[in-house]
């Protein structure tokens, strides 16, 4: 027998199941594309929880600057809620505050974003504690680290020269990204967000300013006062910290500490995942445990035919290559499908690459196991002699 | 010339107390151009003895020698090659693919034949077909057929490879008076013919138009 006639044969038996292999292959790919959908939204969320996590070990408290309602200040006795104008006045004591608070193991961390500084699109400065950002390995004897973009990989030298002095340039990994209180800016954003750009992780604001003088002549309300954090402060920093602002800039600086009203949050968005992922894995094991049912139930149908051809010749390890190769196509349509979904959203993920890989052998195995059990009824069938074929 | 011989052949099915002894040492000789009868009461052993005589079953104890050659230790490839060349099997069900054409069912053994290009097989399978007198349903599908016509297009299928054995497993179980008088009528010329006919039935009619009547009883033969 040529292979031309086995394949042949598959595709005949093929072509009577096709009804319902279009059917699950359809429903599968759904409910698959479901399940990975909320798989990589898990992952997403875990790593938001990771970066939060980041913030809340180290008492984080954030700073939302609103303007001073009058009577909270005292200046006015008008009726209401009126607000006070903003108006600046002493920058020079939120500065001072940055330059004691903003230091290695200081009490505040921020982000600064410097358009077209030392000749790169953007610089950003992670000051204070913000230097430790989790995704990058800083040398912590230097008072300063430089990486670039990844983008700039292999087209920068090792060393960036300011002021006369070399610092060593490094690049920074696929897994950089960038935490802030109860966002993550997750390393595919930050290589698609930050093309040509400096990170300078320098925890001594005073040092940066020197290095970066863009970062000093800002306006008291930009700067490291748009993302500033306040790392386990005492009462007397946030009172100081609180007061060099409203001199500054005529605003209220409302100081929150990050977990409060986080853990309802973060159980409520905890509950919703669960059961978004329970249904849609529930949904997706019955269908596939009904895509196996249907697929032995398929090759069981098929076994009185097969006895036959085993009567007339066909030896059974034959068989059973035309068993497991109707049950491969049988599963390719949703398999593909799905592998399809993975793969679009691989782009995204690196991570579900291994998955795709995993997803298909699996499909494999299972598709020769279940042409093994049938094909063991088939054997069994065939042991029967000319009873082989009753009933068929 | 002896195409088949059982030598001393047993079979037993299930195991201890629910063991049934459905062969019960047969030693039997069947030569070419004989038609053979194997009757008796149902449950005597007679399918099973015509099975091991197919090779489709093999014994407990004892030799089944077809063409002088023992398939005891022959692997299932080598053990189905031989099959299909020297065998035609009969069924009382027909057995046919019923999704299939008659062409199809009648080519099947051609499939696994190995030596036979697949450009003789349409000649070959109308060969078989115009003998049955079933040609002009070539291209209907099994299943639409009826009784008789479908036990035809098992005789043709049996005898497509010019097998020189054919096993009939009550081939007229389910005929109608005419349609049986076709088969046994086909029966009786391939065994005129030189090939060895071997028949297991109920029908003493049809048995009694054989060469040769085996009867069977609790596994054993009483010829």
């Amino acid at each position: 027998m040529t292979l031309a006639t086995l394949v042949r044969q598959v595709a005949r038996d093929v072509w009577h199941d096709l009804g319902w292999i279009v059917l699950y292959g359809a429903l599968m790919s759904c409910a698959a594309y479901a399940l990975v959908l909320t798989a990589v939204n898990r992952a997403l969320v875990a790593d938001q929880g990771a970066a939060t996590e980041f913030f809340l070990e180290r008492g984080a408290q954030t700073v939302t600057l609103s303007n001073v309602p009058s009577r909270a200040v005292g200046s006015a006795s008008g009726e209401g809620a009126a607000l006070e104008e903003a108006a600046p006045r002493d920058a020079e004591a939120l500065f001072a505050f940055f330059d004691e608070a903003l230091v290695e193991d200081g009490v505040a961390g921020s982000v600064v974003y410097v358009p077209g500084a030392l000749g790169y699109d953007v610089a950003l400065v992670f000051l204070g504690a913000y230097a430790d950002l989790p995704a990058y390995e800083r040398d912590r004897s230097a008072p300063v680290s430089f990486a670039v973009s990844r983008d700039l990989a292999g087209e920068v030298s090792s060393a960036l020269e300011l002021d006369g002095t070399r610092y060593p340039l490094d690049v920074v990994g696929p897994d950089f990204g960038i935490p802030y209180p109860g966002y993550y800016e997750g390393p595919e954003l930050v290589e698609a967000n930050y093309r040509d750009t400096l990170f300078v992780f320098c925890p001594s604001y005073r040092l940066a300013c020197k290095l970066i003088g863009e970062l000093r002549s800002t306006d008291a309300l930009s700067g490291p006062l748009q993302r500033i954090v306040l790392f386990d402060p005492s009462p007397e920093d946030v009172a100081r910290f609180r007061g060099a602002v409203l001199g500054a800039t005529g605003l209220y600086a409302r100081v929150t500490p990050l977990d409060e009203g986080m853990a309802s949050e973060s159980f409520s968005s905890a509950r919703t995942q669960l059961a978004v992922t329970s249904f849609s894995a529930l949904a997706a094991a019955a269908l596939a445990a009904a895509l196996v049912a249907s697929l032995f139930s398929a090759l069981v149908r098929r076994v009185g035919e097969l006895s036959v051809h085993h009567v007339f010749g066909a030896p059974l390890g034959l068989l059973y290559a035309r068993m497991a190769a109707f049950a491969l196509i049988y599963q390719a349509l949703p398999t593909c499908l799905t592998l399809a979904a993975m793969a679009g959203l691989a782009s995204v993920r690196a991570k579900l690459v291994p998955a795709m890989v995993l997803v298909a052998l699996a499909v494999v195995a299972e598709a020769l196991l279940v042409a093994l059990l049938a094909w063991r009824r088939l054997r069994t069938v065939a042991r029967r002699g000319l009873r082989t074929t009753r009933g068929t | 010339m002896v195409l088949i011989q059982l030598r001393d052949v047993c079979k037993t099915f299930g195991s201890g107390s629910e063991a049934v002894r459905a062969v019960d040492h047969v030693s039997l000789e069947l030569a070419a151009g004989e038609s053979v009868a194997i009757v008796g009461p149902s449950g005597s052993g007679k399918s099973t003895l015509l099975s091991m005589m197919g090779l489709l079953l093999p014994p407990d104890s004892g030799t089944v020698l077809v063409g002088g050659r023992n398939a005891g230790a022959w692997g299932d490839a080598e053990l189905c090659r031989f099959r299909n060349r020297t065998f035609g099997y009969v069924f009382q069900d027909f057995a046919l693919l019923g999704e299939e054409t008659v062409f199809e069912n009648v080519r099947l053994p051609l499939l696994y034949r190995g030596d036979v290009a697949r450009r003789e097989h349409r000649s070959r399978v109308k060969a078989a077909a115009e003998r049955l007198g079933i040609e002009d349903k070539l291209r209907t599908r099994a299943s639409k057929l009826s009784g008789g016509q479908q036990q035809r297009v098992a005789l043709a299928r049996a005898l497509v490879c010019d097998q020189p054995i054919v096993l009939a497993d009550e081939p007229t179980g389910q005929l109608d008076a005419e349609n049986r008088e076709n088969v046994v009528r086909v029966l009786l010329e391939l065994a005129a013919e030189g090939r060895l006919v071997v028949v297991v039935t109920h029908d003493l009619e049809v048995a009694g138009r054989c060469d040769r009547v085996v009867r069977m009883h609790d596994g054993r033969l009483v010829e």
